[in-house]
């Protein structure tokens, strides 16, 4: 008997932590998953951010973005994600510091990628209002070139040898509970680009949420409805 | 005679220039290559700007007094005892780094994609830190991190961050 309970402990450890998904953030988003698809594109009317960083959380950040990931769910297999940031940055003229990093705040937007294993980048993408409506769309083009737009203007081409994403997700990401919005909770015209070459509305998806198990952001993602029945190609956020 | 000759070259000149035409259209690939990308529902494809102008324009003719100090992009990384040393023969101070290079030098060194907002001529700093332990921003924290930091020489504006790691057990997209 002595011996079992430990056994039984080490058994229930094992099985929450195996449970517990790995979620380094919290998320509030909506997905299309296990599919086999060339694009990724949603539209985002007057969105406007606030990542929650002040002189004392120097590290929070916000970001509405989408994802288009790949492999067979692995994370290894990486993602490219384009959209709209408000939070610290890295900056030499900084007043604080995230960790050991001087850093600021800023708004705008950027472009990240996991290129490889173990590898997470990020590019500043500047030039485009903060305020009104915005677009932002991945797609893959020709030969190894996947290529990250805001506005229908081509920002930064990955390279990368898949020939076609698995996942499309779109919503809010963010490191703290203070971070929310003060507008722009939609994301609207969701569409992903198909292997035989056409764009199409989501006609399925799924939520990930706090209410699908994610930490402790209550935030909540929902798809759309349209004279009642769901509309895919539209998800709301709310907290 | 003298009339034919001239509807005769007219001819010519007509026919040619209709083939000239014709071949220099089907001669532009991009533009065939733009019409051909399938483009989201409701979306005019004439919007799409497939090699915009630089938002960071060429600036080589600038002075390094007119930059950001070496010292300046070094002081972003405010603790060197969190920096982790390659080789324990070295001080933690080998594994900090600020190089002045410009963009395209940076992005060919990469070895992989190319960014649309960044002029190639463009002068930046290239900062890296190797560490045991390194507080990201959007990653939290991660062990054993090599860290690349780009700054726009002229603005400090951060361009581009790479965190790299045996470790990194991220799940994002």
């Amino acid at each position: 008997m002595r011996r079992k309970v430990p056994s039984l402990l080490i058994f229930i450890v094992l099985l929450f932590s195996f449970a517990i998904p790995a979620y380094a953030n919290d998320y509030a988003r909506v997905a299309n998953l296990g599919v086999s698809i060339q694009g990724g594109y949603f539209s985002a009317a007057n969105t406007t951010l606030s990542g929650g960083f002040s002189s004392t959380n120097t590290c929070n950040f916000v970001v509405k973005t989408q994802w288009l990931g790949f492999g067979s769910g692995s994370t290894s297999a990486g993602w490219i994600e384009v959209g709209r940031v408000n939070g610290a940055t890295e900056n030499p003229s900084g007043a604080y510091t995230c960790g050991t990093t001087k850093v600021s705040n800023a708004d705008g937007y950027y472009t990240a990628a996991q290129s490889s294993a173990g590898v997470y980048e990020e590019y500043l993408v500047t030039g485009f209002s903060t305020s009104g409506t915005h677009n932002y769309q991945i797609q893959y083009t020709s030969g190894t070139n996947w290529v990250a737009y805001v506005d229908y203007t081509s920002v930064h081409t990955y390279s990368r040898t898949e020939t076609t994403a698995t996942r499309h997700r779109v919503g809010f990401e963010t490191n703290n509970t203070s971070a929310t919005w003060t507008s722009g909770n939609t994301s609207t015209a969701i569409q992903t680009l198909g292997t035989g070459g056409s764009w199409s509305n989501w006609t399925t998806g799924t939520r990930e949420d706090y209410s699908t198990g994610y930490n402790s952001l209550l935030w909540y993602a929902n798809f759309g409805t349209s004279g009642g029945t769901t509309n895919y190609s539209t998800a709301t956020y709310t907290r | 005679m003298k009339k034919k000759i001239t509807l005769l070259a007219s001819l010519v000149v007509i026919v040619s220039a209709v083939v000239f035409l014709s071949i220099a259209s089907a001669a532009n690939p991009s533009d065939q290559a733009k019409t051909a990308i399938p483009r989201p529902i409701g979306i005019d494809p004439s919007l799409y700007k497939e090699d915009p102008a630089p938002e960071f324009v060429g600036n080589t003719d600038l002075p390094q007094s007119a930059l950001i100090t070496k010292d300046n992009i070094l002081s972003v990384f405010t603790d060197d005892s969190k920096l982790k040393s390659a080789n324990d023969s070295k001080s933690t101070e080998d594994s900090k780094a600020a190089e002045l290079t410009t963009w395209g030098e940076f992005e060919k060194a990469k070895g992989d994609g190319s960014h649309s907002q960044i002029s190639a001529d463009r002068q930046v700093w290239v900062l890296k830190g190797s560490f045991s332990e390194y507080q990201d921003i959007r990653l939290g924290l991660v062990k054993n991190a090599q860290v690349t930091l780009v700054f726009d020489a002229e603005t400090g504006v951060k361009l581009y961050k790479q965190i790299a790691s045996d470790q990194l057990e991220r799940i994002g997209g």
